[in-house]
């Protein structure tokens, strides 16, 4: 019996098909070299955001921690205004009868200033006149050994002195050995510039809580002096805010307005949950009542993003043709079923606007607790998820949520330290939790995004 | 049609996996990678490109094009279909977009031969005995259009509507250059076997 005759484009599929032509050694080498070199890597946009926070705060602090150092007592606030000394000349009295001792607080009487041209025209003597004039005489009141005893309580700055803390003067001259006026050489002589503090200064804090006269009487030296406070008026605030580490969603697979069912897969189940790098980053402002309650409200960039681990099983097995179009299913029994893991990873984007009202308790001079709620609402940004496809060879496919606005509300408390110069750092904590869903009808979803971390916060208190 | 029950990529998830860690290293211009994709599936894209090109020097250059576009394009491979489907669907392409863009391709319906005989599709004992090298020299001797119909829609199992989307041309064409290029390859065929 003849062989029943093969069809040309079966011939053609059984020749070619799996058909293989070597490849000569040097097609690599030809290929290599037009190939286009590795492309500078791509760092993602929150990666350079939080590098600038990291720095922006690396610099703000390095540049608080600075400014400490140098900080005049016109830069403490003390409960409103900062109280100075002024060393004069004569015996404790300017040659015109002026007091010594000038302030603006407490009950003491605004001095008259117009003893002190300087003064009354604004102008400011140099921080540090040893170092401006080392070797200058500085001129004490009859009697005194040293202008350390002579203002004992007014922090005047000697070698071995320590603003801020314990004040140690050296062993003073004798008393007789000073003439009526006496000049003495500066304390300095002799000692390197360099080797001095940066602020030694004729003008020096006190306490604000100590009032000061011209014949006060000597105060303990070794009382701290406290440095700033969070002012106890109404004020305004401007700063930034970066929440790291913790965001996620809330999803399930039903309740999506035009939901479908997943045609390959069952007992499709959210498995483990990792977070993957999230952030939001703000910018805020507000005011701060008399009483401490505060109203707050920014622009916020919010970065969500997270992989899920499903576990599904899939009962039906494609049939394929030659290239891999798939033509119809079989349907397995529960027993040949395969129980598949796999994962995605999905990420929102979303900017909004919150609203926050809070209040704040002030647990000591500088230290103070903040707590916080309120509300958000905002556009996404790009909200695309990934998630187990109905239909065809495809694991995943993605596709946009519906909703184009989003809402929800947010809590949080933090510590707050002010530091000088009208600074406020805060590290607390806090929750935003988004209370509309994201419909992505084509996978059969809901989304609820929320995300929670650790908040850092440097803002500028302003006064008005 | 023939069917066949390939084996799905979720039940090889270990291979799946695999292919993607590949392709992301392609994607990152790893050459190591790249020299690797190339190795398993060079000698099968050339067979590829062979049997568009009009010549070896023809399907060397489209299978270095393919190549570049493949590893252009290997971020977007998603583990869908394996690496080789994947790669193959690239070289197709590139195939295609070459030989429409040199106009090659006819888009002029032929008018069928009323006397179109189903016998000028069969081969006979003695024709199948010709080589796959033979096969494929004496494809490269057909028209481009011809050549390029007959390989979507005998190998790579496209339909006319697909073949039609494709090559920008009707379906009717498709349809009449298929058959012209059935009846011209078994004539030359018929002709090595003398």
């Amino acid at each position: 019996m003849k062989p029943p005759k093969k069809h040309i484009d079966t011939f053609l599929r059984q020749k070619l098909g799996g058909y293989k032509v070597p490849v000569e050694d040097n097609e690599w080498e030809a290929l290599a070299s037009r190939l286009p070199a590795a492309p500078p890597r791509k760092r993602p946009l929150y990666l350079f955001v939080l590098v600038f926070f990291v720095f922006a705060a690396a610099g703000t602090a390095w540049w608080l921690g600075h400014i400490r150092e140098n900080t005049g007592p016109e830069e403490i606030m003390a409960q409103g205004q900062p109280k100075t000394v002024t060393e004069r000349p004569g015996n404790g009295t300017p040659e015109n009868g002026a007091p010594v001792v000038s302030g603006s607080t407490g009950n003491t009487a605004a001095p008259d200033l117009s003893a002190y041209p300087d003064q009354q025209n604004g102008t400011k003597q140099p921080r540090n006149p040893r170092a401006t004039s080392p070797g200058t005489p500085v001129k004490v009141p009859p009697g005194a050994g040293s202008p350390a005893q002579a203002f004992p309580d007014k922090g005047i700055r000697t070698p071995g002195s320590d603003l801020l803390g314990e004040q140690v003067f050296p062993a003073a001259p004798a008393k007789d050995s000073i003439s009526e006026t006496t000049e003495i050489p500066a304390l300095t002589a002799g000692i390197a510039e360099d080797s001095l503090p940066a602020q030694a200064d004729p003008a020096a804090v006190i306490p604000a809580d100590t009032n000061v006269t011209a014949d006060a009487p000597a105060k303990d030296p070794s009382v701290k002096l406290p440095a700033v406070q969070l002012p106890s008026r109404s004020y305004f605030y401007l700063g930034g805010n970066v929440s790291i580490l913790a965001s996620g969603y809330t999803q399930q697979f039903t309740g999506a307005p035009d939901a479908k069912e997943h045609k390959n897969y069952r007992e499709v189940m959210n498995g483990a949950q990792a977070r993957e790098p999230s952030f939001s980053a703000r910018l805020i402002g507000g005011y701060v009542t008399r009483q401490q309650i505060f109203f707050s409200s920014g622009m916020e960039y919010n970065r969500v993003a997270q992989r899920y681990s499903f576990r599904f099983t899939n009962n039906q097995v494609p049939v394929y043709d030659t290239v891999d179009r798939i033509i119809d299913y079989i349907t397995l029994t529960d027993s040949a079923a395969e129980k598949v893991n796999t994962s995605v990873t999905n990420v929102t984007t979303q900017v909004s606007v919150p609203v926050s009202v809070g209040y704040r308790f002030r647990l000591s001079n500088k230290i103070s607790m903040g707590v916080q709620a309120g509300g958000n609402a905002g556009i996404n940004f790009s909200s695309g998820f990934s998630a187990l496809s109905k239909s065809s060879l495809e694991i995943f496919t993605r596709d946009n949520a519906t909703n184009r606005f989003n809402f929800g509300v947010n809590a949080g408390m933090d510590i707050g330290v002010t530091l000088p110069r009208n600074w406020l750092f805060e590290i607390g904590f806090n929750y935003r939790k988004q209370l509309n869903s994201l419909y992505v009808n084509d996978l059969g979803v809901v989304i609820l995004p929320y995300n929670y971390g650790i908040n850092l916060s440097i803002k500028k208190i302003i006064l008005p | 049609m023939t069917l066949e029950l390939k084996e799905l990529p979720l039940f090889t998830k270990q291979k799946r996996e695999e292919a993607l860690e590949l392709a992301k290293k392609c994607a990152k211009a790893d050459r190591t990678a790249q020299k690797k994709v190339f190795e398993l599936y060079a000698s099968k894209m050339k067979a590829v490109c062979m049997r568009y090109a009009a010549n070896a020097d023809e399907a060397k250059d489209l299978m270095q094009e393919g190549f570049i576009k493949v590893f252009q394009n290997m971020d977007k491979f998603r583990g869908d279909a394996s690496l080789e489907t994947w790669v193959t669907r690239v070289m197709i392409n590139n195939a295609i977009t070459y030989l429409r863009k040199n106009n090659k391709i006819t888009r002029q319906t032929i008018a069928l031969d009323e006397n179109f005989d189903h016998e000028d599709e069969e081969l006979t004992e003695e024709e199948e005995e010709i080589t796959s090298e033979e096969v494929i020299e004496l494809m490269q001797q057909l028209p481009p259009g011809y050549r390029t119909i007959l390989n979507l829609y005998a190998i790579e199992n496209y339909s006319h509507k697909e073949i039609a989307d494709q090559l920008e041309i009707n379906e009717g064409t498709s349809r009449s250059q298929l058959l012209k290029a059935r009846k011209m390859l078994k004539k030359m065929i018929n002709e090595r076997r003398k």
